[in-house]
């Protein structure tokens, strides 16, 4: 891995981690701030979304909303979180191979002497650190947010749901760099990571209406992701490496696929 | 250690579109080597092959007898590159852009390239976005020499510099060349070519048609003669062997012409001729150069 790509990238996605991590603990905090009220009609709230459709609470992960867990897990972790998330990643990730080519700065880029995969590698390296802050910004505003309402959250609880948050961000950046690795444009390199992450998220929801179309929760990365239930101690860590072994192998792909192509304007 | 650059039968396709074809060079340590073409002959698909962006479709690209393709890593650490589409880091300053690719080596002398910012006169605390194209280029182009390279590598370097700065510029590659490094170069700009090439290589539509010294070529002492005539005139009139028509208008009163041999025979035949206007250039390499690409040379 090259050191100076790495010192570079790191430098170039600070303040956009900052602003992330600082949205998402904002959110956090003030979606907390909702949680005495919502407790208060937490009953009435619950018969109210029984009201819906299974495939629409599923949707949007509120099934539970009667404890602090389910409520941060409804208005934030099971579905907010991961698409701002992946807006990011995606946009991110995209712009490691396809946008040197796509803005002209890859034969610029590919003049450092320095094997392309080491290359890349500093640049995956800087996103997951990127993804690790952002991540810690969340749990800790979660922390943060449960001591102000005076719920209790337990440390494995809070670990878990990193973890989880974590293992969900690495598979997008990995599929998201695996793609940018592999086409010239970058819109078109964005384009194809949000579309597998949507089609994956409405292959989960879809896979819930009925028996005959379940299996398609093994394409939905979405069914490996329960921060909520990690949040509860009730975490699986067989999702969690699975996720993880997602990012980890589409990023290997990434790097040998970006060491075979041509890399031209 | 093999030539500075080495290729053998290289050939580089796109799909249908040609890009090199066959190219057979072999550039000497310790010269430059002009690389001569218009847009799509092939000049920067070469650069690419050799900078190892670009696998070769067949044949060999070779740098101090490392593969292009294989070794990428190891021969990019023997090469100092300008690339020609001047595409830079804009949100960086130029500092930051060039402490960056100082750090992808080993070592790096600041004072190098303190003294080449001074000699270019560079502002380096701007960020790239707001530098014009000259600036954009002196950057560039301090970034391809900063590391001391024994071979550069210089894809349109000029293009863009104002006059003084083009002079300084061809100063530090003679310098360059003084010291020992060998300067494989890519132009459009011939009067530079002609004052620092040794060799030149001529590309047309992806083949390498002539590899000739400089003074070879000079010695081919081909002038350039614009001639206007009063009345229209039928190029078989000017059919005398050493005369090349570069370009002539539509109604047939304008010619470029390129004359070598006796200059004393051409003027014979304009005496029998209505001419309006002559203008007789010395040899340049411009006209040379222009001869290698026109198909269109007097009939006999």
């Amino acid at each position: 891995m090259s050191a100076a790509q790495l010192r570079r990238s790191l430098l170039d996605l600070r303040w956009t981690v900052l602003w992330y991590s600082a949205g998402v603990a904002a959110y956090g905090m003030i979606i907390a701030a909702f949680w005495p009220a919502m407790q208060k009609n937490a009953e009435i709230f619950q018969q109210y979304i029984k009201q819906f459709p299974e495939a629409f609470t599923k949707a949007f992960g509120i099934e539970e909303m009667m404890s602090f867990a389910g409520f941060l897990g409804g208005e934030m972790l099971n579905f907010m979180w991961p698409l701002v998330i992946s807006i990011f990643l995606v946009m991110t990730a995209s712009a490691a191979v396809a946008g040197e080519i796509d803005r002209g700065t890859v034969e610029l880029w590919l003049s450092a002497p320095v094997a392309r995969w080491r290359l890349l590698a500093a640049k995956s390296l800087a996103l997951f650190a990127g993804i690790v802050v952002i991540v810690a910004a969340t749990v800790a505003s979660i922390a943060l947010a449960a001591l102000l309402a005076g719920e209790t959250l337990s440390a494995a609880g809070l670990a878990w749901c990193g973890a989880a948050l974590l293992s969900f961000s690495v598979a997008v950046a990995g599929y998201g760099l695996l793609l940018s690795s592999m086409v010239s444009s970058r819109g078109l390199a964005a384009g194809l990571a949000a579309a597998v992450t949507l089609v994956s998220y409405l292959a989960g929801v879809v896979s819930a209406l009925s028996a005959d179309v379940e299996w398609l929760k093994y394409v939905a990365i979405t069914s490996a992701f329960h921060p909520q239930q990690a949040l509860l101690d009730r975490a699986a860590p067989g999702e969690i490496a699975l996720l993880v072994g997602i990012g980890v192998a589409s990023t290997l792909a990434a790097l040998i696929a970006f060491e075979r192509r041509d890399a031209s304007p | 250690m093999g030539a500075p650059i080495e290729l053998a039968q290289l050939t580089r396709s796109y799909g249908k579109h040609r890009g090199v074809i066959e190219v057979d060079l072999s550039v000497r340590e310790g010269e430059i080597f002009a690389f001569l073409g218009p847009n799509g002959a092939g000049k920067t698909t070469t650069i690419r092959v050799l900078m190892g962006l670009l696998r070769p479709t067949s044949g060999r690209a070779q740098i101090f007898g490392l593969d292009c393709w294989r070794d990428a890593a190891r021969v990019k650490a023997l090469i100092g590159f300008c690339p020609g589409e001047m595409r830079l880091y804009e949100g960086l300053t130029g500092k930051e852009f060039l402490d960056l690719f100082a750090g992808f080596r080993p070592r790096s002398d600041p004072r190098r390239r303190a003294t080449l910012t001074d000699r270019l006169d560079l502002d380096t605390a701007r960020r790239i976005r707001q530098l014009s194209r000259g600036n954009r280029q002196k950057l560039a182009v301090v970034q391809a020499l900063m590391h001391e390279a024994p071979l550069l590598i210089l894809d349109e370097p000029s293009s863009g510099l104002d006059p003084l700065k083009q002079q300084t510029f061809l100063e530090l590659l003679l310098e360059e060349k003084a010291a020992g490094r060998t300067i494989f170069l890519s132009s459009h700009a011939i009067p530079d070519v002609e004052r620092v090439a040794d060799r030149v290589g001529i590309l047309r539509e992806g083949r390498l048609i002539a590899v000739e010294q400089i003074t070879a070529l000079k010695d081919k002492r081909s002038r350039r003669a614009d001639v206007t005539f009063t009345e229209p005139i039928a190029p078989e009139r000017l059919a005398l062997d050493g005369i090349r028509v570069l370009d002539r208008d539509a109604d047939g009163r304008r010619f470029s012409l390129a004359v070598s041999g006796e200059v004393a025979a051409f003027l014979r035949i304009l005496v029998a001729l209505p001419v309006d206007d002559l203008r007789l250039s010395e040899a340049d390499l411009d006209t040379i150069f222009r001869q290698y690409y026109s198909d269109e040379a007097v009939p006999a």
